[in-house]
């Protein structure tokens, strides 16, 4: 055992390990063999030719052989083609008495798959101190390097996604800005505007950015008007699944239409309400449509009826670029109708490959 | 001072799928005194403009709708048109495969959009394959055609 230490100490500071079982210790043989077999990590010896001498159980887990099967056979059958250069050049470290220092790279599967392997190499000397091989310890970090790559795509994504909802903002301020008489119109039209957006964001944050459920949208973005004002709003009709960028531009002309509803609309006067409905329409181009119709009802009479300036651009402008749809305002004398229609397969398809469509089933959304 | 001797008057194909993004991009190319085709937000649109129309200029949104605005970025340089783009990406690839082309990143401002656009023009200048008429020959016929205000 002191003889083991020693050498154990020369290896931290010297070039080589020694694993040359040490005659007089037959039970510190043992408890190394032990060590070996109940590693999680594949613990394999070569010679410096590389065949195979060893093999433990983790390493016929990882690679799918049978220690039988491996042992005698040179170390290539599990080195993929183009990391047997990477080999060569840790073999030659090897021969020289150098230890290779954890490393990442592939390794084959009997099954045929390429798996991540962390590898540790180190040379095997005998008594005289001559390399007479090298022992490699493998762990497979394929699940590892996997969730990297996968934590790595979403900052990317949720960096671009702040960065192009911080350029929506600046939008919204400039726009609120040219169409605001005074500081105080503007901070108000633009704190509404703001909160819209933020309220749009929660929906589709609930349902992991896949979308958003049309009547969830309308509900929530009517829920500040409903709250304070006991007013009289029913959602109706079938409902529909919306992609993050139609669930937020949709988002932001419904807000558009409830803030002019309080303002000069059913939401002003106690006897008002409102009405929103949805349907799917018969494709008459191989598109599937969805209808929106918002009627408001028994509301103060109009003189100054509709949204205005920006409100309006969102509501028509908006919805026609981000939804290839139509959005009509029409002043009756009971109060403001607005008919939506836009199709239900423009866009990229939502994350995680999930559909988009007025049948889906929408639990778990809301 | 917003304004730019070099810009003003120049035909600026905007692509961008965001609409209040575009907006914002129209007002301060107006701004600029540019004259603004489209704005396209989708990429069929977007490829039809980059073919037809005769832009001094194309601001492109690197992402439309999922897709890479590559075809679109073809088109325009096959036809000498300088390429600004813009991208909410940390994407360091589009610079490389196209280097005469500025990107920006969003949100910008007026500055960083006309700074973008004048080195765009500029390096699409240099730059220009002989065979197509260049930027400089374009700006020549149109401020023939159409007097400047």
């Amino acid at each position: 055992m002191a003889r083991l230490m020693a050498r154990r100490r020369r290896s931290r500071t010297g070039a080589t390990t020694v694993v040359a079982a040490p005659a007089a210790a037959g039970g510190n043989h043992a408890w190394l063999a032990a060590l070996v077999d109940s590693s999680f990590d594949a613990i394999l010896s070569k010679t410096l030719d590389g065949t195979i001498t060893s093999w433990n159980p983790a390493a016929e887990r990882m690679y799918g052989y049978a220690a039988a099967e491996a042992i005698g056979r040179p170390i290539e059958f599990i080195v993929p083609t183009d990391r047997l250069a990477e080999l060569q050049a840790m073999d030659k470290q090897l021969a020289r008495g150098e230890h290779v220092l954890p490393l990442e790279t592939v390794r084959l599967t009997r099954d045929g798959r390429r798996i991540d392997v962390q590898l540790t190499m180190s040379p095997i000397v005998d008594e005289q101190g001559t390399v007479v091989g090298a022992s490699g310890i493998g762990r497979d970090v394929t699940e590892r390097r996997h969730t990297e790559r996968q934590r790595q795509l979403l900052i990317d994504e949720l960096n671009h996604r702040v960065k192009n909802s911080l350029a929506t903002v600046q939008s919204l301020a400039n726009q609120t800005l040219h169409s605001s008489p005074s500081p105080e119109h503007f901070i108000a039209a633009f704190s509404g505007r703001l909160a819209a957006l933020a309220r749009a964001h929660t929906l589709l944050a609930n349902a992991h950015w896949a979308g958003a459920a049309l009547h969830a949208l309308i509900a929530e973005q009517l829920k500040p008007y409903r709250a304070s004002e006991r007013a009289d709003v029913s959602i109706g009709g079938e409902d529909v699944w919306l992609a993050p960028s139609t669930a937020l531009t949709l988002g932001l002309a419904l807000h558009e239409l409830a803030t002019n509803a309080a303002r000069h609309g059913a939401l002003k006067s106690p006897s008002g309400r409102i009405e929103v409905r949805s349907q799917l329409q018969a494709a008459t181009d191989g598109r599937r449509r969805a209808a929106l119709l918002w009627s408001e009802h028994d509301g103060p009479s109009i003189e100054t009826p509709g949204p205005r300036g920006f409100g309006v651009t969102l509501i028509e402008r908006g919805l026609a670029y981000q939804l290839d749809g139509t959005a009509a305002l029409e002043f009756r004398r009971e109060g403001l109708h607005c008919t939506i229609q836009f199709p239900l397969d423009r866009g990229a398809a939502p994350a995680e490959g999930k559909e988009w469509s007025g049948d889906r089933a929408l639990d778990g959304v809301g | 001072m917003t304004g730019s001797a070099e810009l003003q008057g120049l035909r600026v194909l905007v692509v961008e799928d965001e609409f209040l993004i575009a907006m914002d991009i129209e007002a301060m190319l107006r701004e600029l005194a540019c004259e603004v085709v489209g704005p396209i937000g989708d990429l069929a649109s977007a490829l039809r403009a980059a073919q037809a129309e005769t832009p001094d200029l194309a601001l492109l949104d690197v992402n439309l709708g999922g897709e890479p605005v590559t075809t679109v970025a073809e088109a325009l340089v096959a036809r000498a048109v300088p390429i600004v783009f813009c991208t909410g990406y940390q994407v360091e690839n589009w610079c490389n495969r196209y280097p005469a082309a500025p990107t920006l990143m969003k949100p910008f401002q007026l500055a960083d959009l006309r700074a973008a656009l004048e080195r765009a023009l500029a390096s699409g200048a240099a730059a220009a394959n002989p065979r197509v008429p260049s930027p400089a020959w374009g700006r020549a016929r149109r401020a023939g055609r159409r007097p400047k205000g």
